[in-house]
């Protein structure tokens, strides 16, 4: 059994602990995490029913009788208010206190101490998806991403679930099929052509430019507005296709923000 | 002696591709037997098959927020994007970082993006090249040859190549054409071969195609990605 005092330097050395901040010491403020504690009781005041809300008054032990408390009303509360140790001078509150649960409580709330909180948290790192898509002609089996594999909303894959399937039968009614960003990134993953148009991905096989096209098309690159003034048969198409492939892959024509005129 | 190991690669190039695309290896599994029924469309096809060898680049970004996102383009020789696969951003948390240490890289690269990406393709490659040194691991769980590019600029010590079962070999190619940069090359130290393999296939695209260039492709399409598709960001 502890005496009065052997309890309050007890439960002042715990508070002094787990209390944050202390303004002086002999006056701790709460926060709802430290008040989280089941099982305390001082003289029939259970903590845990302060919960959530808050306690605009301060509970001055030294100065109440805490018998006389009407806690029950703070069901849902959270504490806000000052918690002061001092030694009741008016009352005689410790010989009110029930010695035998409040020791139970300090040694409950000792072992609690020494009982380390466990967080789990993850710490494999999972595989991400894989998303992309195959623009090898020649009618290849194509799957656009191995995410179909997932499950849908619905919590089917996607092949076998109706309504998915439904959804998409919907989208492609209009007759286009439905965005793949994949598609958008073709132009933009092909190679770059040089000037000189030696790699074999410039022209077709077995096809080259005649210079004077060379030099037309380095014209059409280098200038904003430009003519193109060939004799019938020279090659003018060519030549300003090439010009506007050669501008596109090399990023000077991005969107149609600024479109490009080709008048035949 | 030099093409050798090309043929070698290319077969087995064409070998995974019959075994991946389920329909064509359907159609051609028979071939033996049903020559004189091919259309000309499909002989067309079977021939460029046979004289196109594939090349890979894999790539490891770093996201803006601390994240790692690979990406594999697929490209015949002269740098035709046959085949773009990229995987979601991988995120480790501010716990994570420091409990995989050192190894996070290595192992998101290799085991979590690119071990997966080189499973998901159409179009096998007959050679693999990798912009991050770490990207070579690949090499123990692909059955083509891995090598690190980056242009010579870059690549302050270039040392002879070693002998195999020292420390990772590296060489500087140059083009025959003279109209790209130099490059170094490095491969896995216990692949030593690869070089062989490498040099061949490099003499062979390095007239055309700069075999650095395409990871510039590849990072303004994950660029692009990023801004279109949020769940890339």
């Amino acid at each position: 059994m502890l005496t009065p005092r052997a309890t309050l330097a007890k439960a002042r050395h715990y508070l002094a602990r787990r209390l944050l901040p202390l303004e002086c010491p002999e006056v701790a403020r709460l926060s709802v995490p430290d008040l989280l504690l089941p099982f305390v009781s001082v003289n029939e005041v259970l903590f845990p029913v302060l919960g959530s809300a808050t306690i605009v008054e301060d509970l001055l032990l030294s100065t109440a009788h805490v018998t006389d408390v009407a806690f029950p009303v703070l069901a849902s509360a959270a504490v806000t208010g000052d918690l002061s140790l001092r030694p009741p001078k008016q009352s005689q509150y410790f010989q009110s206190l029930d010695n035998t649960r409040l020791a139970e409580c300090l040694d409950f709330l000792e072992v609690l101490e020494l009982r380390p909180d466990v967080i789990p948290f993850p710490v494999l790192l999972e595989t991400p998806k894989i998303q992309g898509k195959s623009y090898s002609p020649g009618g290849l089996v194509q799957t656009e991403s191995t995410e179909s594999k997932t499950p849908c909303i619905h919590g089917l894959q996607e092949e076998w679930c109706g309504m998915c399937k439904a959804k998409n039968a919907d989208r492609t009614l209009g007759g286009s099929k439905p965005f793949d960003v994949f598609d958008l990134l073709f132009p933009v993953l092909q190679p770059p052509l040089e000037e000189d148009f030696t790699n074999p991905v410039a022209l077709p096989p077995n096809k080259s430019l005649y210079p004077f096209q060379g030099k037309g098309i380095q014209f059409l690159i280098e200038h904003d507005r430009a003519l193109l003034a060939d004799e019938m048969g020279l090659g003018k198409s060519i030549q300003a296709i090439i010009a506007l492939r050669v501008l596109f892959r090399g990023g000077k024509v991005r969107n149609w923000a600024h479109p490009v005129l080709a008048i035949f | 002696m030099g093409s050798m190991p090309l043929e070698q690669a290319r077969t087995e190039s064409q070998t995974c591709q019959r075994s991946f695309v389920g329909e064509y290896d359907e159609r051609y599994a028979s071939d033996e037997h049903k020559d004189h029924s091919m259309t000309s469309k499909e002989t067309n096809m079977a021939e460029k098959q046979q004289h196109n060898a594939f090349l890979g680049f894999l790539m490891m970004e770093e996201t803006s927020d601390h994240g790692y996102m690979g990406a594999l383009l697929v490209t015949t020789m002269q740098g035709v994007p046959q085949e773009f696969r990229c995987t979601r951003p991988v995120k480790p948390t501010a716990l994570q970082r420091p409990l995989y240490g050192e190894v996070l890289e290595s192992y998101v690269g290799v085991s979590l993006c690119g071990q997966p990406l080189l499973k998901s393709l159409q179009n096998k490659p007959a050679m693999v090249f990798v912009n991050k040194e770490y990207l070579l691991g690949i090499r123990e769980y692909s059955t083509c040859p891995v090598a690190f590019v980056q242009h010579a600029g870059t690549a302050l010590d270039v040392a002879p190549v070693s002998s195999p079962g020292g420390a990772a070999a590296k060489e500087r190619f140059e083009s025959t054409t003279g109209k790209y940069q130099p490059v170094v090359v490095k491969w896995h130290e216990n692949f030593f071969d690869d070089r062989n393999i490498t040099a061949t296939v490099l003499s062979e695209c390095y007239k055309f195609l700069d075999p650095v260039e395409p990871f510039e492709r590849i990072s303004k399409a994950t660029d692009i990605l990023r801004k279109q598709d949020k769940s890339f960001a």
